[in-house]
C-alpha cells in the first residue's frame, strides 16, 4: 500500500515554523480580496429579472408582518429559490422547479416546519425556505432591520456592502470532520427603501475531508451574528447585531439518483491511466462520484475524474468538463516529469460536483463519461 | 490576550477582527499556500486561495483558539493549496514522498484512520528536534532542500540525510501498525 507522506501529515497539528522567504502574493491584493468577498460572498446580484410570481411576493410581503408565512403559503421552495438560481441565465423551467420543491421546506408550508424568526435589538431574522441534498445546503432569510432603518441595494464600489456573518453546527459528536465552505448571496430588492433584504446562504461541504451531510436530519444549528455595511474604505457600521440562532432539524427527501455506471472507465490518453468508476449519482443540485484510478501514485501529478458531461433529452449539454491536455503538456515540460509515469496506483477517491442551478433529472438523456454514454431513466 | 481580542471581534462578525488577523499572519498564510503551488497556478489564483485561508476563518470563528490561531491558519492554508493541486491534477513535488507500507488496499476505516493519526504523530514527535524540523518544513510545508538548507544554515546532503531518517521512522512506526492490522 502506498502512503503519500504529505498526506499522511494532513491531520498533523502544524508546529509554529518560522518560513521566512518572500512570496510573489501582494498582502494588498489579498486584504482587498477578502474583505470584498466577505461581501462579493454577499455579492449583489443585477436588478432586472424579476419573475412576475416574485413581485407578488413581494406585494405580500409589504401587506403582511410575517411576511415568510405569507410567501410560503402561497409558493414553494422552488419558486422561492427561482430568482437565486435563475437570476443570470433566465427563470428556471417547471421540472426544475418541481425538483427543488422535493427537496426542500418552506415556512409555513411543508409538514416539518422552519424554526421560527428570532427578534432581536429591533431587528428579526426569518427562515424562509432552504433545501439541501447530502453536499449542499440553500437556505433563504428574510432580515428585516429595526424600523426606520433602511436597507438600500448597495453599490460596492462606492458604497460597500452587506455582510451578515453565519455559522453552521451539528452537535458534538455527530461528525468525525465538520467541514463547510460558504457563500451568501444578496437576493435583488424590489423596495429598496424599505428595512427588508432577503439573502441565501449557501454551504458546501469540504471536498473529500469531511463526512458531514446536510440531507441527513442531525441538526444543524445557524448562528447570525448581525448585519453590517462595509463601506468602500473598509470602515465597518453594524446596522444591528445580536445572536440570531435557528436549529434546522430537518430531514430532507432525497432526490439522488444511482447510475448503472459501475465498471466504466475513462482513460488520460496523455498520462495513461484509467479511471473505473464504482458509483456514480446524480441529484438536482450536484454529482457525486467514486472511482479507482490506476494513475501511479508519482510526486507531480494527481488524478483527474474526466471527461463528463450531462445531456439532456432536447440535446442540451446541461454540464460539460473535460481534461484539459494543453495544460497538462505544458505543465510536463515545465516539470520533472517523465512518461511514462510508474508505481503502484492511486486506487479509490470520491468527490462531488456541484450545479450553478438545479437539474431536472427526469429531462436528463444520458451521462457522457469518455466515451461511455449511460443512459438516465429518472421517470 | 491579542488573540482573544481578535476571535471575539470575529465571533462578534466585526470585520476588523479579520483585518487583525490579516495584518499579523498573512506573511505566514502565503508562504504556506506559495511553496505548495510555487508556479503550478497564477499568482492571482493563489492570492484568492490565501483569501479563503482567512475567510474560512470568518466564517469558522468557532474553530479558532487563542493560543493555536496561526497553526490553524497553516493548516487549512496547506490543505486548501493541496486540494486546489489536486483539482488540476497535480501533487507536490518532494522527495520519495510515496512511503511503500505493508498492510491492506482497502481505504482505511475511521478507526484506522484514526490510530494512523496517532502513529504519525507519534513518529515524528519522535524525530530529534532539528530532524523533526526539517521533516515537517519538507513533507508538511513544502519546502524545497534547497530552501531548507538556506534557512537553517545547513548544507544539502544533510538534510537529504535527515529526511530519510524521518521516512525511515514514519515507514517503521507505520508498517508495525500495518501488521497488527493484518493479524
Amino acid at each position: 500500500m502506498k502512503r503519500n507522506i504529505s498526506d499522511l501529515l494532513d491531520r498533523y497539528p502544524a508546529e509554529d515554523v518560522e518560513l521566512g522567504g518572500n512570496t510573489p502574493y501582494s498582502p494588498t491584493r489579498i486584504k482587498e480580496i477578502t474583505m470584498k468577498n466577505i461581501h462579493t460572498e454577499t455579492k449583489s446580484r443585477k436588478r432586472g429579472f424579476k419573475p412576475a410570481h416574485l413581485l407578488v411576493a413581494a406585494a405580500v410581503a409589504a401587506a403582511f408582518t410575517v411576511s415568510a408565512l405569507a410567501a410560503g403559503r402561497m409558493f414553494g421552495a422552488g419558486e422561492l429559490f427561482q430568482d437565486f438560481f435563475a437570476a443570470e441565465d433566465g427563470s428556471l423551467s417547471q421540472g426544475q422547479l418541481d425538483a427543488i420543491d422535493q427537496l426542500g421546506h418552506v415556512a409555513g408550508k411543508t409538514a416539518a416546519q422552519l424554526p421560527a424568526a428570532v427578534t432581536q435589538n429591533g431587528a428579526t431574522i426569518t427562515p424562509l425556505a432552504v433545501i439541501a441534498d447530502e453536499n449542499i445546503y440553500y437556505i433563504r432569510l428574510r432580515v428585516e432591520a429595526p424600523a426606520g432603518t433602511a436597507l438600500p441595494d448597495l453599490d460596492g464600489d462606492t458604497q460597500g456592502y452587506y455582510q451578515l456573518p453565519a455559522t453552521l453546527e451539528s452537535p458534538e459528536g455527530s461528525y468525525m470532520e465538520f467541514g463547510y465552505n460558504q457563500v451568501r448571496t444578496i437576493l435583488t430588492d424590489d423596495d429598496p427603501t424599505d428595512n427588508r433584504k432577503e439573502f441565501v446562504l449557501c454551504f458546501c461541504t469540504l471536498e473529500g475531508e469531511t463526512d458531514l451531510k446536510f440531507n441527513d436530519g442531525v441538526p444543524k444549528t445557524l448562528t447570525i451574528s448581525g448585519l453590517w455595511i462595509q463601506s468602500p474604505d473598509k470602515e465597518y457600521t453594524p446596522i444591528f447585531t445580536g445572536d440570531f440562532i435557528f436549529d434546522f432539524g430537518l430531514s430532507f427527501q432525497s432526490q439522488t439518483i444511482s447510475l448503472d455506471a459501475e465498471g466504466l472507465t475513462w482513460h488520460d490518453e496523455l498520462l495513461d491511466y484509467t479511471n473505473t468508476i464504482q458509483s456514480l449519482s446524480l441529484s438536482p443540485l450536484s454529482l457525486t462520484y467514486r472511482v479507482d484510478c490506476s494513475l501511479p501514485v508519482n510526486n507531480n501529478i494527481g488524478p483527474a475524474f474526466g471527461d463528463i458531461k450531462i445531456v439532456l433529452k432536447d440535446g442540451t449539454v446541461f454540464f460539460s468538463e473535460a481534461q484539459d491536455y494543453d495544460a497538462m503538456r505544458q505543465y510536463i515540460q515545465s516539470s520533472p516529469v517523465t512518461l511514462p509515469i510508474t508505481g503502484e496506483p492511486t486506487g479509490v477517491f470520491q468527490n462531488y460536483i456541484p450545479f450553478d442551478q438545479p437539474l431536472d433529472l427526469s429531462q436528463v438523456d444520458y451521462v457522457q463519461y469518455g466515451e461511455n454514454k449511460i443512459p438516465v431513466n429518472a421517470g | 490576550m491579542w488573540e482573544e481580542a481578535i476571535i471575539n471581534k470575529i465571533r462578534a462578525g466585526n470585520p476588523a477582527g479579520l483585518e487583525g488577523l490579516m495584518d499579523r499572519y498573512l506573511p505566514y498564510v502565503s508562504a504556506v499556500v506559495w511553496n505548495i503551488l510555487r508556479n503550478a497556478m497564477s499568482v492571482e489564483d493563489g492570492e484568492e486561495i490565501v483569501s479563503d485561508v482567512f475567510l474560512a476563518a470568518w466564517n469558522r470563528p468557532e474553530a479558532l483558539r487563542a493560543g493555536s490561531v496561526k497553526a490553524w491558519l497553516g493548516a487549512v492554508a496547506r490543505n486548501k493549496a493541496k486540494n486546489r493541486l489536486r483539482q488540476i491534477s497535480l501533487t507536490l513535488p518532494l522527495e520519495e514522498d510515496a512511503l511503500d507500507i505493508p498492510g491492506p488496499d482497502d481505504p482505511p476505516g475511521e478507526y484506522e484512520r484514526a490510530v494512523e493519526r496517532q502513529q504519525v504523530r507519534q513518529a515524528v514527535d519522535s524525530l530529534p528536534g532539528p530532524d523533526r524540523e526539517i521533516f515537517l518544513r519538507h513533507y508538511y510545508y513544502a519546502q524545497t532542500v534547497q530552501e531548507i538548507a538556506r534557512q537553517m544554515g545547513l548544507n544539502e546532503s544533510t538534510i537529504k540525510t535527515k529526511l530519510r531518517r524521518g521516512r525511515m521512522k514514519l515507514k517503521d512506526i507505520l508498517t508495525r501498525e500495518g501488521f497488527l492490522r493484518e493479524a
